[in-house]
């Protein structure tokens, strides 16, 4: 066996090779950084709502009471709906979509809710009750929209801008091609009108005020007159109103 | 009178003495023998562990004339003064850090919208700065930095969040042409220039040469970042009505050149669905609406797809 020193010697010679193969190691490691990493978040996509006035769902936007005789002398009718994008750094874009059968123009306007003692433009009940009353005046001038397929050559003599029967739009529409294309009757067309790159005023709710209102060339007594007996009395039209998220 | 003893007094009385003495004579150059066998061991590995240890992190060694020298770290990264670990550091960075990487620290005004407030992050139109600071140990030292994106989503459990890395094919190559990252920036102009362009292999990177001068003191690194909204804000496709929005840079700049045939040589960073084959800017202006919306839903996918991101710098020497 072993004389004592000499085991005493080994040990302390291996403990001391042992601490010198560790000590190496994590001293150049330490030494010798060349990454550095950071994280951040996504955030989720904000989605765009349309809802009726009063933020409430969309089934109670209705285009209610239109009396065409009352428009045409009063001028216009007001309807409120609003666009809910979740964030204010969303942009966006509202189009509308409507036949002509009436000769009725649409106008957009950016909207305000104020009390029943200001001066309002719409008065706002839900759908089916008569409470609770929400009043909302137009905010600064009309919105310019740009009207993608009007005809406007023939605007007088029809009392009102048709949508053009011959271009892209009604490819894309109606199905022109094959053995039985389709065959639109001219008001039934949409005519197509946007505006875009809206701001996101409030994340919540952007009220909008959509007004009707009776079309220039069809507002005197002789034009009413014709458009009257030119056409049946009881006339349908259709409004698509949407919104999109901004390709600006 | 003769005798035997085992004491020979004819040797004289050292005899026993004398062999003593060789015994431990002997057992001292043992002693001594062994020591220095342990010792030399000792040097072997250690020299052995230390040339492993620098050879493992990229640090030149030569020899020359017979003899070994190492060299020491020719630079220093680190982040800026008086930062801070970002707001996610703790409950998600920690969980996939790589433990040789140090942590880049954000400040109030150089950070990727993840300092300060309760809950931050980027979306399209984001923008901003990150910096880090290098102290070149050696004059006119090129350096490469190159930078990875990873994508995570995290799941809780009973308290309990595991970071998942995002495996989808489509949202890590919309990654590498969404989030882009530029060397320069003008405030005033508002234009970006000179793009670290993610390549076939979606990783980016970019060389740095630092002056004479700049040897010994920390320098800053700046890297700006920036979630373009919309395909106009890289490509132009102005016509003053339907896009009213110019490009981010100089179009008459390199790096306008540059960020078009990125778009061109992978589509599939920028747009989501097939793709024409010629992404020349006249073919993306004119066809704007598609492509745009193309652009836009790889935006919506990335939001619904990624929830964090990790930003990995890595340094390296030369080119």
């Amino acid at each position: 066996m072993l004389d004592k020193n000499l085991r005493m010697e080994i040990i302390i010679a291996s403990v001391l090779t042992l601490f010198v193969v560790i000590v190496v190691p994590i001293y150049a490691w330490f030494a010798y950084i060349n990454k550095m990493e950071a994280m951040t978040k996504i955030m989720a996509p904000a989605s765009l709502d349309l809802k009726a006035g009063h933020a409430d769902l969309i089934e109670n936007f209705e285009l209610k009471n239109i009396d065409i005789a009352s428009i045409r002398s009063e001028g216009s009718k007001c309807y409120v709906f609003c666009v809910k994008t979740g964030s204010t750094s969303v942009h966006y874009d509202i189009q509308l979509a409507h036949t002509t059968n009436i000769p009725l123009t649409y106008t957009l306007y950016r909207a305000n809710e104020v009390t029943a003692e200001d001066s309002y433009d719409v008065d706002y009940t839900p759908v089916n009750s008569d409470s609770p009353h929400t009043y909302y005046a137009k905010s600064g001038s009309a919105l310019s929209m740009r009207v993608l397929n009007g005809d406007a050559t023939n605007a007088s003599h029809y009392g009102r801008m048709l949508a053009k029967d011959d271009d892209g739009y009604v490819s894309l529409t109606y199905d022109t091609t094959g053995t039985n294309p389709d065959a639109p009757e001219i008001y039934a067309i949409p005519i197509y009108s946007q505006v875009t790159n809206l701001e996101t005023l409030n994340e919540n709710y952007d009220f909008f005020i959509l007004e009707l209102s009776w079309a220039g060339n069809a507002n005197d007594e002789t034009g009413f007159q014709k458009w009257n007996k030119a056409e049946n009395n009881e006339e349908t039209d259709v409004i698509y109103i949407s919104a999109a998220r901004s390709t600006q | 009178m003769a005798g035997t003893f085992k004491n020979n007094p004819q040797d004289g009385g050292e005899g026993r003495n004398d062999s003593k003495a060789a015994l431990l004579l002997q057992e001292r150059k043992k002693i001594i023998y062994n020591l220095i066998l342990l010792g030399s061991a000792a040097f072997v590995v250690l020299i052995g562990v230390l040339t492993m240890a620098w050879f493992a992190n990229n640090t030149k060694v030569s020899g020359t004339n017979m003899s070994i020298t190492v060299k020491g770290p020719n630079y220093e990264i680190s982040s800026l003064a008086n930062s801070s670990d970002g707001l996610y550091y703790s409950n998600y960075h920690s969980i996939v850090k790589d433990p040789s990487a140090l942590v880049w620290k954000m400040t109030a005004d150089n950070n990727m919208d993840n300092y300060g407030g309760t809950d931050e992050g980027i979306e399209p139109g984001s923008s901003g700065t990150i910096s880090f600071l290098v102290t070149p140990r050696e004059r006119n030292l090129q350096l490469t930095f190159t930078l990875e994106i990873v994508a995570y989503v995290s799941v809780t459990n009973n308290g309990v969040i595991t970071m998942n890395e995002v495996s989808n094919e489509s949202l890590n190559n919309y990654l590498c042409g969404h989030l882009l990252l530029f060397e320069d920036y003008d405030p005033e102009t508002e234009y970006y220039s000179k793009l670290i362009a993610s390549g076939s292999n979606k990783s980016r990177s970019f060389t740095k040469t630092f002056e004479d001068e700049e040897v010994n003191t920390a320098v800053q690194v700046d890297i700006y970042w920036v979630w373009p909204r919309n395909l106009s804000n890289l490509v132009n496709a102005y016509d003053g009505t339907s896009v009213v929005v110019r490009p981010m840079f100089d179009t008459s700049d390199s790096t306008y050149a540059n960020v078009l045939s990125n778009i061109s040589s992978y589509p599939q960073y920028y747009f989501k669905g097939t793709v024409s084959d010629t992404l020349s800017e006249t073919f993306l202006s004119t066809n704007y609406s598609t492509y745009g919306s193309l652009y836009d839903g790889a935006d919506n996918d990335i939001g619904a797809g990624v929830e964090y991101l990790l930003v990995k710098l890595s340094v390296s020497d030369g080119e």
